[in-house]
C-alpha cells in the first residue's frame, strides 16, 4: 500500500494543471493566484507536503478536499451507495447472464444455442457501458413511466424505487462484464468436459446433470473467479461512465470531478480507497477457492 | 437641472427610458422614474436584445408574455442543469454561468438585466449620479435577507466592502476604484476614485457579481455559505446534495410584487437536479422528467424544436470564441509576460531567431478574414450562434447596436481571395503557406475543424491540440503555439471582454492580465480607458467606434461567433426568464 501511496501522490502531481488557477476560473488575476496557493500549501516543496500527508494518513486523517474543504473520507462516505449498489446489482446481472449462458453453449457447442450465446456476449464485450446506458435511456427510461431516465434514489427511501434507479446504470454496466464472464465460462467448461476424470464420470454411469455440475462446473469456476477478480476493474471502469450519463453521484463521478478540479487530496483519498477494495476483492477471491475447491488450502503442509 | 439628467443617462441605458426619466425629472417626479422590473421573459423574447417598446419597464410588460400575472398558481418545477457539480454559490467566489444562473434566483444585486438586457434596478429602486464618479442608489423599502435580517443601505456596503477586502476573489479588482462607501437608511452613496463607467455593470446581480448582495453571514463562516448562502432573492436554498441536487424554495417575504401586486414567485418552489450528460438532459426532457433544461447542446435543441410539448428560448449569455494569434515572442518581455503568466516561470524562448507568422498583422487578417463565419454557426454550433464580426456581443445591447446589429460597418468579413492576397503580400507563398498549431479545449473541437477546413483552402494548415481545463488554463499562458482558441461570457460591459484580454498590460490596474496574443498597443490601451472614463453612453459608444477600427485594423484577435444558449421549457412551464443566459425563476409558473 505505500506503494501505491507513493506513486498515487507523485503521479497526481506530474500531469499539469493547477488547482488554484482551475478553483479561480481561467482568468484568474495573478495575485489572486498566488494568495490562494499560498492558503492552500501548494507553494510548499513537494517532498515536505508529501510527508505532512504521510503522516496524517498514518493517523487516519485523508485530509480536506481543496475544493469543498469537506474530509476526503466524509466525501467519499456521501457517494459510496450509489456506486456499490450499482456495482453489486452490476455483478449479480452479470453472473446471471453468464453462468447459464456459459454452460449452455459449452454443452451445447457449436449448435444454435452456442451461436445466439456467443453473439449476445460479443455483444456485450463490444459495447462500452456508456453507450449501453444511453442506448437504455432512450429506449426504456423515456418511455417507461416507473423506470426514471436519471438519478439515484437511495435505498432508505424504499427498496423498489431504489432498484427501479439503478436497474438501468446496474444493466449497463453488468452486460460487458458478463460477456466477458460467459466467454471464460464457456471455454473454461468446454477445457474441462474434454477432462479424463469427466469421461471417467460419465463411464462410471453418474447422472449427465451430476456430472455437469458436481466435476465439471466446480473445476470450469476456479479461472473464472479468479479472472472476475481481475476484471472488477472493467465494473469500476463501467461504473465512472455510467454515472455520468444516468446523472448519479457516485465514487466515479467524484473521482473524474476530482481529477478534472486537480483536487489533489481528494483524488489520492479516492484512488486508496479504490485499490485498497481492489485488493480486498482479490484477497476474497482466494478464499472462495477454498470453498469451490477443497482441496486448495492455505497455510502449511499437514 | 439638465446636467443632472445628462448623466442620469447611465441609470438606465435605454433612451425611451432616458426620455422618461428627462420629462419626469423636468416635472419634479423624478423619484418615481426609477426602474423595478421583475424578471420575465416571456416565451417571445429570444433576448436578441431588441427593443419591444415593453421592455422599458419590465414589471408593465406582462402584455407581451402569456398569462404569468393570473396569479400564484403555486407548484414546484424539476430543473435539470447541465453540470456535474456546483461548487459555490457565493456570489463573490462565483465565476462560472452555471452557478450564477443558480444564484440569480437566490440573490438580489443592486442592479440587474432586464428580458431586452438592459440594465435596470433590482434592489434599488433608482439610481443616479450627482457627478460622473459618484453613484447614488435608493433601495426599495422592506427588503429582508432569507433569515428576517433587513436589507438596506448598510447591508449592501457591507457587502460591497467585503468583496474589496477579499484576497482571492476573481471580482475583486471591480470594486478596486470604489473611494469611500455611505450608508444612510435605504440611500447608499458610492465615490469612485475616478470616473468608471463600466462600474455600473459591475452591480448587477447576474453577469457582473460584485454588485450581488451578500449577507454578512458569509465572514463567519465562508465555506458553508459558499454552500448554503443566505440571500435576499425571490428563492432560499433548504438543502442540496452535492453533485446530485439543490432544492430552492419560495421565500415567503420576498419583497417584489407583479404589476397587479401579486406575491413574487408564483412557484412554491424550484428543483434543480444536475446533469452532467447531454443526452440524459435530452431524454429527461422528452420523457418529462424535468420541466426545464437550463441548456442543450445544438443537436438536442433542435430535435427540441420539433417536438410540439417543448419550448426552446435562445440567449445570449454575454459569451464570445475565437482565436487569439501570438503577436510577439514571449522572451521579448520577460518581465512582463512573467507576471501575466501567474506561473512562476521565465516565458519560452523557443521562438529565438523563429519567425512568428502571426506577429505580422496582414497573416492575422487573412486568418480572420479567411473564416466564413456563417458556415462555423452552421456546421458547429447547429444554428445556435451569431456569427462574430467583431469582438462584441449581443448582450452588449447598446453597443452591439452602435456598431451595427450583426453586421458591424467595420469587421471581419469572409473574403477568401484578399485572404490569399494578403499572404503573398507578407512573403507566404509556400505550400502549404503556414503551419501552426492552435491549442484548445474539447468543447472547441468541432468549431475547430471547420476552420480548419476554411484556412486549408487560404494554404494555411492548422493542428488542432486539444487539452482538458486543467492544462488548457496554464498553457494558454506558456505561449508555446501559434494560435490559441479562447473566448469569454458573461460579458454585458465591453471593459469584460477587451480590457483584461487585450490591454496594454499593468499590473496596478491588472489591465492585460489575460493577454493570450501578447498584443501590447499603447495607443489600443489609450482608446479603451478613454472609453472607460466616459459614462455617458452615447458618448462611450463614439469612442467605442475608434476602438473597433483598431481592433480590426491590427486583427488583435480572430472573433468568430457569439454562441446563443439554448434552453427548453417543458409543456407546463412558462415565464423563465433567460435573459443574459439566465434561467430566473421570479416569474415563472406551472400551468393547469
Amino acid at each position: 500500500m505505500l506503494f501505491v501511496v507513493t506513486v498515487v501522490f507523485f503521479a497526481v502531481r506530474a500531469v499539469p494543471g493547477d488547482p488554484a488557477r482551475l478553483m479561480l476560473g481561467g482568468d484568474a488575476d495573478p495575485a489572486a493566484l498566488t494568495a490562494l496557493r499560498q492558503e492552500l500549501g501548494l507553494n510548499q516543496p513537494l517532498y515536505v507536503q508529501y510527508f505532512q500527508w504521510l503522516r496524517r494518513l498514518l493517523t487516519g486523517n485523508f485530509g480536506e478536499s481543496i475544493r469543498t474543504g469537506e474530509p476526503v473520507l466524509g466525501s467519499l462516505a456521501q457517494v459510496a451507495g450509489p456506486t456499490i449498489s450499482i456495482a453489486a446489482l452490476g455483478m449479480v446481472i452479470a453472473l446471471m447472464i453468464a453462468v447459464p449462458t456459459g454452460i449452455l453453449s459449452s454443452v451445447k457447442r457449436y449448435e444454435i444455442e452456442d451461436y445466439v450465446s456467443t453473439t449476445i456476449a460479443f455483444f456485450g464485450i463490444s459495447m462500452p457501458a456508456f453507450w449501453i446506458g444511453i442506448v437504455l435511456i432512450l429506449v426504456i427510461g423515456v418511455n417507461v413511466d416507473s423506470i426514471p431516465t436519471f438519478g439515484y434514489t437511495p435505498i432508505d427511501e424504499g427498496v423498489s424505487p431504489w432498484f427501479r434507479s439503478i436497474i438501468l446504470p446496474a444493466f449497463a454496466v453488468g452486460f460487458p462484464y458478463g460477456g466477458i464472464l460467459m466467454r471464460m465460462m464457456r471455454s473454461s467448461m468446454l477445457e474441462v468436459l474434454n477432462e479424463d476424470y469427466m469421461r471417467t464420470a460419465r463411464a462410471k454411469g453418474l447422472s449427465s446433470n451430476l456430472v455437469l455440475f458436481k466435476h465439471g462446473l466446480q473445476n470450469a469456476l476456479i479461472p473464472v473467479v479468479t479472472l472476475a477478480g481481475i476484471f472488477l476493474a472493467v465494473v469500476l471502469g463501467g461504473v465512472v461512465a455510467v454515472e455520468i450519463v444516468f446523472g448519479i453521484r457516485g465514487i466515479g463521478r467524484l473521482l473524474i470531478g476530482s481529477i478534472n478540479r486537480r483536487d489533489f487530496p481528494l483524488i489520492q483519498g479516492t484512488v486508496l480507497i479504490i485499490s485498497f477494495v481492489f485488493v480486498l476483492a482479490n484477497i476474497v477471491v482466494d478464499l472462495l477457492y477454498t470453498m469451490i475447491n477443497p482441496r486448495i488450502k492455505y497455510g502449511g503442509g499437514e | 437641472m439638465i446636467e443632472d439628467i445628462e448623466r442620469a443617462e447611465l441609470e438606465g441605458p435605454k433612451i425611451d427610458r432616458r426620455t422618461t426619466v428627462k420629462l419626469l425629472g423636468a416635472s419634479g417626479i423624478a423619484a418615481t422614474a426609477g426602474c423595478l422590473g421583475g424578471d420575465s421573459g416571456g416565451d417571445g423574447d429570444d433576448g436578441s436584445g431588441d427593443d419591444d417598446g415593453s421592455g422599458d419597464d419590465d414589471g408593465s410588460g406582462s402584455s407581451g408574455d402569456d398569462g404569468e400575472s393570473s396569479g400564484s398558481t403555486g407548484g414546484r418545477i424539476s430543473a435539470g442543469w447541465l453540470t456535474d457539480e456546483i461548487e459555490f454559490l457565493d456570489p463573490h467566489m462565483v465565476d462560472l454561468g452555471i452557478q450564477i444562473e443558480v444564484h440569480s434566483n437566490l440573490f438580489n444585486g443592486l442592479l440587474k438585466l432586464d428580458e431586452d438586457t438592459q440594465i435596470v434596478g433590482d434592489a434599488a429602486a433608482d439610481w443616479s449620479l450627482p457627478d460622473e464618479s459618484t453613484y447614488v442608489f435608493e433601495l426599495h423599502e422592506d427588503m429582508t435577507f432569507h433569515n428576517g435580517d433587513p436589507l438596506d443601505a448598510e447591508a449592501v456596503k457591507w457587502s460591497l466592502e467585503r468583496l474589496a477586502g477579499m484576497e482571492t476573489s476573481p471580482h475583486t479588482g471591480k470594486v478596486s476604484n470604489v473611494d469611500s462607501i455611505e450608508a444612510d437608511g435605504l440611500e447608499l452613496t458610492i465615490n469612485l476614485s475616478e470616473p468608471y463607467a463600466p462600474f455600473v455593470s459591475f452591480m448587477l446581480r447576474g453577469p457582473g457579481r460584485a454588485g450581488t448582495i451578500v449577507h454578512e453571514s458569509a465572514a463567519d463562516d465562508p465555506d458553508e455559505y459558499a454552500r448554503m448562502p443566505i440571500g435576499s432573492g425571490p428563492f432560499e436554498l433548504t438543502d442540496r446534495t452535492a453533485g446530485e441536487s439543490l432544492t430552492l424554495d419560495a421565500y415567503d417575504d420576498y419583497w417584489e410584487t407583479d404589476e397587479d401586486g401579486n406575491q413574487l414567485p408564483y412557484l412554491d418552489g424550484v428543483d434543480i437536479e444536475l446533469i452532467p450528460e447531454p443526452s440524459t438532459m435530452w431524454s429527461a426532457i422528452q420523457g418529462g422528467e424535468i420541466d426545464y433544461a437550463n441548456l442543450l447542446t445544438g443537436e438536442f435543441a433542435q430535435q427540441a424544436e420539433a417536438t410540439d410539448s417543448i419550448t426552446v428560448q435562445t440567449a445570449s449569455s454575454g459569451e464570445w470564441s475565437g482565436i487569439a494569434p501570438l503577436h510577439m515572442n514571449p522572451a521579448d518581455e520577460t518581465e512582463t509576460v512573467r507576471w501575466i503568466s501567474g506561473l512562476g516561470e521565465d516565458p519560452t524562448e523557443m521562438w529565438n531567431g523563429e519567425d512568428i507568422p502571426t506577429s505580422d498583422p496582414r497573416v492575422r487578417e487573412a486568418i480572420a478574414i479567411g473564416i466564413d463565419r456563417e458556415e462555423i454557426v452552421e456546421r458547429a454550433w447547429f444554428g445556435y450562434a451569431e456569427p462574430a464580426h467583431t469582438l462584441y456581443n449581443p448582450a452588449i445591447g447598446w453597443l452591439f447596436e452602435a456598431l451595427g446589429g450583426s453586421e458591424p460597418d467595420t469587421g471581419f468579413y469572409y473574403d477568401p481571395e484578399r485572404a490569399e492576397e494578403l499572404l503573398d503580400e507578407a512573403g507566404y507563398t509556400d505550400d502549404p503557406r503556414i503551419e501552426a498549431t492552435v491549442l484548445a479545449l474539447p468543447e472547441d473541437e468541432r468549431e475547430l475543424t471547420v476552420v480548419q477546413d476554411q484556412l486549408s483552402d487560404i494554404g494555411i494548415e492548422i493542428e488542432l491540440d486539444i487539452q482538458q481545463q486543467s492544462s488548457y488554463w496554464d498553457n494558454t499562458y506558456r505561449y508555446e503555439q501559434l494560435l490559441t482558441a479562447y473566448g469569454g461570457a458573461a460579458d454585458v460591459d465591453p471593459w469584460m471582454s477587451d480590457f483584461k484580454q487585450f490591454g496594454y498590460p499593468n499590473e496596478e490596474t491588472t489591465e492585460g492580465a489575460w493577454q493570450r496574443s501578447l498584443y501590447f498597443d499603447e495607443d489600443y490601451s489609450e482608446l479603451i480607458n478613454e472609453a472607460n472614463a466616459t459614462p455617458d453612453l452615447e458618448d462611450r459608444a463614439e469612442v467605442y467606434l475608434d476602438v473597433n477600427e483598431k481592433f480590426i485594423e491590427d486583427a488583435v484577435f480572430v472573433t468568430t461567433v457569439f454562441p446563443l444558449n439554448p434552453k427548453a421549457l417543458g409543456e407546463v412551464v412558462s415565464g423563465v426568464g433567460t435573459q443574459g443566459g439566465l434561467s430566473n425563476f421570479h416569474r415563472a409558473s406551472l400551468d393547469e
